[in-house]
């Protein structure tokens, strides 16, 4: 979904052994770059995006987890399924370096509240 | 173009050497990296000799290793540190003989990259956490437990990260069964960073840095750091716990330091260096790699120097302080990458170049006259104790494996006239360095050949009782006569075994139990273990053709084609079946199965007869009825047929045991041996004369062999190195050879060798003579006499250097011969030392066309290069005329030229030499060589020369191949043509006209071609003005080159040759590589063929995912995108997937496994072995 909400922010911590899931919305997608073709990866997330009430839950929008997500083949082939420690501050940055790490959203609420109010401030016509 | 890429021998080289019980039994067995190969060995106590159990290739290359085993456990685990950006913990399954990958967890990007983890491994000693680091910053811990089933799981990373630091080596400290703590060696660069003044820098320290993992709070904190006053290299754990004092030993540059927590001080002890050392006295020795021996009462260490000196530490400690650091001169072995020391008492020592030792330990060291050196000696600051190296004492070689790291240079061509090329390969480094013939075959080793009184013709091995483990008579028969031997000790003629000895034999062999039956012509003899003989006699005139025996049958076809068969009852009786069979034809082979256990019979008999055809004859006779079934070899009845060309005579098989199975030697013209090694078929001929029978044979000194007779000899043999495709000769030089090249008329070869740091004999001489001038001089006056005594031996004093090593001389010192050798013999025939400091690098062999018939020897040399910051004083390419039918080197004269003469290449009558990156055209002179032409615009170095027709292709040493054309007419070099990569050309060899292949020092192999269209314009083009003047972009050629393939082998390749490699096969292109390995890259012949492999390749990059965790395609990517080449490799590991896995894959491609492999093996033995 941060493929194409930029203000997303990735966890991008090392992850760890926690399996990540996705939400019956999300089920199938690819949590890097939304397609829904050719799972490849196991989505490992972090202890802490496991921990407590977030255990479970969807990797991409925080909803009550189904199923086991899945990078696709392409996002492996080009190792963004893999997470090195780059510092979060710096991961909102759409670019491919970055792309490392947990991948788990953790500004979701925000960001959807914010598009709300932004699609209304510059006059957006609802569609 | 699509190519195969095939590995003919694997890199023997070894990185890593761990041990451990990895089949979870009492035997320990070693594990050894060797760059891309993991393999597991096991040193077999009772023989001492290194048996292979299983090697893998991983497609990665290996940056650490380690073993270890859970608190508890039996069994040892395999951690591997890899480019894959994955931790991988292997298992060894005993059972089937494969490495499983029981976690792989991902931490960061793949390649050998600064930040990611991988380069350095340390394990807690008691086995609960391991930590993985990178050489800057990163490092990772990872909890090791057990869940409830006993598996083995493994936590989330811990991160133990520091900015701005280099990490040197990482151990884990043994503590017990506190909270496991990691020793780091490290430096903190962030000061030295931000001062531009360079003051920081001078003075930072290194530290010594603990990391301490809490299991209660699931954290890592570093937990105390010390900086050190010399700068360590690697670091050695001390047994602690119950067990000893715990803590470190630091080893720096000549001092080797004891650390450790609280109250401890450091106890510091100097390096003992070598008395009457040639080396540079202001260089610093440092300890290279060390083995840890430990039993439940005492450990020491066994620490090798650079020079390969080994010394035994141990500490001597007061109530778990420690307050002595004790070394002893132990011996000394060639220097080292790894050593293990096993409980059994032998010490592996993988060697850094060249082959592999396995020692046994005779005695530790603990009660000779040696001199013990210790920290609490007092001694000045800087100085340090002196010991004399001598000869092997406390240690016996027991096995060597051979090892050919590193190839330098390789030549194929049949020198000897065999039909069968032989490889040249020039392999080693500074003294230890060999010339060495590599042919196709199995070493046999010759355990006894005995004359025999006549020509036998035919031999046989039976043993006494079915339970012996060994044979107990060897029966050899001759036209007229039987010969018995029995097998003891020796072997000797006996008469009374029971046995006919007037009469030819056809087949003896062990009946039933105990009873020995023989085959004549007239009849059959079988003699009961009380020494009872029943004959059988044949009706009439007939005699016995041909017969076959196993343990309860016997059968045997009479003259005319008829078969009549015997079976024995429980009481041991030989009984007739009066059923006999006709066959329609003469027979000429027939064959039994041994009984299976628990059965009474073999149920079939396979006859073949005149006609072509092989009979498959059922024996049961519940049914009374003969089953028979005709299986016509010619339509393919008989599946899964696969043949091969033996030799020129007709092939003779019989069956041998090797390594506890089944195998077949095949006789022809010359002997095969078919066996199975490693779950793959393997058919190799021995190189040994011909043989014309053979029998398996059994005795206590070679429990699996071979007796054979060759023309009147009886011969006792045994295959020792079943798996190795080459058998070699080693011919010993004096430097690491560079290049040679192969004189066409005598076939000799002309050898340049040149090492760096190193002395010519003559300044060796002279420093000696010189060393023990002063040794008199220092001396007093009365101890004058005793000194002269001591300098005189100290002359005399010759250590072999090929174990002892060869003086280092210090940077920019160059030595530098130039041998011509007869490759066959492998005797020098002349040798021209040249001066201190004169390097050769490159050789051709000529002629001139202004001198006629005569061969002319060219060396280019350099003149007082420097390395690093790149200094040189000059080149020199020295004329040599090969005289006396091409054994002699005539000095002519000698060509000063400004830069690095490093490629000289004959062309059309005159030369081409590269000197730097200038491209001239010399023809020879009275005097010296005469410039005749020059190009300047080669970007950086020429490293080689290629030339055809008109063309050169000039490879760079950084920016790949430049196609030069010489204009006759205007006596000019023009570039026409350049490649659009930046390849650092090693290596080159041209294909066609158009097309050349070359490898580069990263590991890949590329082939480039000009596009059809480039060479009729630049031919035609009569000026060359156009690709004088009208330059591409960036100062490149107007005309850019094509990439056909790029390929990464994973191992810096350093030759490539187009050639056959077996008589009537196809042409391959052959590479070697610094690490000992020798691959193939053939050419696919059909659309269907290349479809296939394709696809093989797709399934089992899904299916059979390499064990490090690298990608295969991202692996063989490594540098370029791979193209249009199918790797072999891990098309092979088809062969040792589990069968349902191979099933699987056969299924999708429309095959059945067998066909998958025989495939497989089609494709390798029309090229290769």
């Amino acid at each position: 979904m941060a493929k194409h909400h930029p203000d997303l922010i990735f966890c991008r911590k090392q992850a760890g052994v926690a399996i990540g899931r996705l939400c019956e919305k999300c089920d199938g997608k690819c949590v890097i770059c939304d397609s829904y073709v050719r799972p490849c990866t196991l989505v490992r997330i972090c202890d802490e995006c496991n921990y407590g009430s977030y255990q479970g839950r969807c990797v991409i929008c925080g909803g009550p987890g189904v199923s086991d997500a899945y990078y696709c083949k392409e996002c492996t082939i080009q190792e963004k399924d893999l997470r090195s420690n780059i510092s979060p501050k710096r991961s909102n940055l759409p670019t491919f370096a970055q792309r490392d790490g947990c991948p788990k959203i953790v500004n979701l609420g925000s960001s959807k509240t914010d598009l709300f109010y932004e699609r209304k401030k510059y006059g957006f016509k609802k569609r | 173009m699509f190519l195969y890429n095939l590995t003919l021998q694997r890199a023997t080289g070894i990185s890593f050497a761990i041990h451990g019980n990895f089949s979870g039994t009492k035997q320990q067995e070693i594990v050894v990296s060797r760059g891309k190969i993991l393999e597991l060995l096991r040193p077999d106590p009772n023989t001492g000799k290194v048996h292979t159990l299983l090697t893998v290739e991983v497609f990665g290359v290996i940056r650490s290793l380690m073993a270890f085993r859970l608190t508890g456990g039996t069994k040892d685990y395999i951690v591997v540190g890899s480019d894959s950006g994955r931790i991988v913990i292997l298992e060894y399954q005993p059972s089937k003989n494969m490495f499983e990958k029981i976690h792989q967890e991902t931490f960061g990007k793949s390649g050998c990259r600064r930040i990611v983890p991988g380069q350095f491994l340390a394990v807690d000693p008691k086995g609960r956490a391991v930590m993985i680091s990178a050489i800057e910053k990163q490092k990772l811990v990872y909890i090791l437990n057990r869940d409830a089933a006993a598996r083995l799981t493994i936590s989330s990373p811990l991160e133990a990260h520091k900015a701005n630091t280099l990490v040197y080596h990482v151990v884990g400290v043994d503590v017990g069964f506190e909270n496991p703590m990691f020793a780091c060696l490290e430096m903190d660069y962030e000061e030295a960073d931000n001062d531009p003044t360079g003051e920081a820098a001078a003075n930072t320290q290194q530290t010594l840095t603990f990391y301490e993992l809490d299991l209660g709070l699931n954290h890592v904190v570093r937990k105390y750091s010390e900086p050190l006053e010399e700068h360590g290299n690697f670091l050695i754990t001390v047994p602690g716990g119950s067990d000893g004092p715990s803590g470190v030993l630091i080893c720096s540059e000549n001092y080797i330091t004891y650390k450790n927590f609280g109250d401890q001080p450091d106890i510091r002890c100097p390096i003992p260096r070598r008395r009457n050392d040639l080396d540079d006295p202001e260089r610093g020795m440092i300890f290279v790699c060390s083995a840890t021996h430990k039993t439940k009462s005492m450990f020491f260490f066994l620490a090798q120097t650079e020079q390969g000196d080994i010394f035994k530490i141990t500490l001597e400690t007061d109530e778990d302080m420690v307050t002595e650091i004790r070394l002893k001169y132990f011996d000394t072995v060639p220097v080292a990458a790894a050593m293990c020391v096993l409980k059994t008492g032998f010490l592996f020592v993988a060697s850094e170049f060249g082959n592999h030792y396995l020692y046994q330990i005779a005695h530790l060291g603990d009660d000779d006259e040696e001199p013990e050196f210790s920290s609490a000696m007092p001694l000045e600051e800087g100085d340090t104790f002196f010991f004399q190296p001598r000869p092997l004492k406390n240690l016996v070689l027991v096995d060597e494996l051979d090892s050919l790291s590193p190839i330098l240079f390789c030549q194929i061509a049949d020198l000897a006239n065999e039909d069968t090329p032989q490889l040249y390969v020039a392999c080693g480094r500074g003294p230890r360095s060999s010339l060495r013939v590599l042919r196709h075959g199995l070493e046999v080793s010759e355990m006894a050949v005995s004359e025999l009184p006549g020509n036998p013709n035919a031999v046989w091995t039976v043993r006494r009782h079915i339970e012996d483990e060994f044979d107990a008579y060897i029966i050899v028969s001759f036209v007229n006569a039987t010969l018995v031997l029995s097998i003891g000790e020796t072997v000797e003629e006996v008469t009374d075994s029971g046995f006919l000895g007037t009469t030819p034999t056809l087949s003896c062999s062990l009946l039933g139990d105990d009873a020995l039956v023989q085959v004549y012509p007239d009849g059959i003899r079988h003699i009961r273990a009380d020494k009872r003989v029943n004959e059988w006699k044949t009706p009439g005139k007939k005699t016995i053709v041909k017969c076959a025996v196993n343990q309860r049958q016997v059968v045997i076809a009479l003259t005319g084609g008829e078969l009549v068969y015997f079976e024995m009852d429980p009481s041991g009786q030989l009984n007739e079946y009066t059923e006999r069979k006709e066959m329609s034809a003469d027979v000429v082979c027939m064959s039994l199965a041994n009984v299976p256990p628990g059965e009474q019979r073999s149920r079939f008999l396979a006859v073949g007869l005149v006609d072509n055809t092989v009979r498959i004859i059922s024996l049961d006779p519940s049914n009374g009825v003969l089953l028979r079934t005709v299986l016509d070899p010619v339509t393919g009845d008989l599946s899964d047929t696969r043949t091969r060309y033996l030799g020129s005579r007709p092939v003779k098989l019989f069956r041998v045991r090797m390594q506890g199975q089944e195998a077949v030697l095949a006789m022809s013209s010359r002997s095969w041996l078919s066996y199975s090694y490693q779950s793959r078929f393997h058919l190799t001929p021995l190189s040994y004369e011909t043989l014309e029978f053979a029998s398996g044979f059994a005795s206590e000194q070679c429990p699996e062999g071979i007796v054979a007779i060759s023309t009147n000899t009886l011969r006792i043999l045994a295959l020792e190195k079943l798996g190795a495709v080459f058998n070699q000769v080693a011919f010993p030089l004096q430097y690491t050879p560079r290049k040679f090249v192969i004189h066409p008329e005598s076939n000799n070869l002309i050898i340049i060798e040149t090492d760096h740091n190193a002395y010519t004999e003559a300044t060796k001489a002279q420093r000696k003579q010189q060393m023990a001038e002063e040794m008199v001089e220092a001396a007093g006056e009365d101890e004058r006499e005793l000194a002269a005594e001591m300098a005189a031996a100290f002359l005399n004093e010759n250590l072999p250097e090929s174990i002892f090593g060869a003086p280092k001389a210090g940077n920019g010192q160059w030595a530098s011969v130039i041998r011509v050798m007869n490759p066959i013999q492998g005797n020098t025939l002349d040798l021209v030392q040249l001066e201190q400091n004169e390097a050769a690098f490159s050789v051709a062999v000529c002629r001139f066309s202004n001198t006629g018939e005569d061969w002319y020897v060219l060396v280019g040399v350099a003149k007082d290069l420097i390395l690093n910051p790149r200094s040189v004083a000059g080149g020199f390419v020295y004329t040599y005329k090969l005289v006396n039918n091409g054994e002699k080197l005539e000095f002519l004269h000698k060509t000063p030229v400004e830069e690095v003469p490093a490629a000289i290449a004959p062309f059309q009558g005159r030369v081409l030499i590269g000197v730097g990156k200038l491209l001239r055209v010399y023809d020879l002179g009275k005097k010296k060589l005469l410039r005749k032409c020059e190009n300047k615009h080669i970007a950086n170095y020429i490293s080689g020369i290629q030339t055809i027709g008109h063309r050169v292709i000039v490879s760079d040493v950084q920016e790949s191949f430049i196609w030069v054309r010489y204009k006759r007419n205007e006596n000019q070099l023009i570039i026409f043509a350049d490649d659009t990569y930046p390849r650092w050309v090693t290596t080159a060899s041209l294909l066609d006209y158009d097309t050349v292949a070359g490898a580069d020092k990263f590991g890949n192999i590329c082939v480039v071609r000009l596009p059809p269209n480039t060479n009729d314009e630049v031919d035609e083009d009569p000026t060359g003005n156009k690709a004088l003047w009208d330059r591409g972009l960036l100062n490149g050629a107007s005309q850019k080159a094509e990439v056909i393939m790029n390929y990464h082998v994973g191992e810096t390749v350093l030759s490539l040759q187009k050639t056959t490699l077996i008589p009537g096969g196809s042409e391959s292109l052959v590479y070697t590589t610094l690490s000992g390995g020798i691959g193939i890259l053939v050419p696919f012949t059909s659309h269907e063929d290349h479809d296939f492999f394709q696809h093989v390749e797709m399934h089992l990059r899904s299916e059979h995912p390499p064990l490090c965790g690298r990608d295969h395609l991202s692996f063989r990517s490594y540098y370029f995108p791979v193209k249009n080449v199918i790797d072999g490799d891990l098309c092979e590991q088809f062969n040792s997937m589990e069968p349902n896995k191979q099933k699987n894959v056969s299924e999708e491609l429309d095959r059945t496994p067998p066909e998958v492999s025989k495939k497989l093996e089609d494709i390798r033995t029309r090229y290769a072995f």
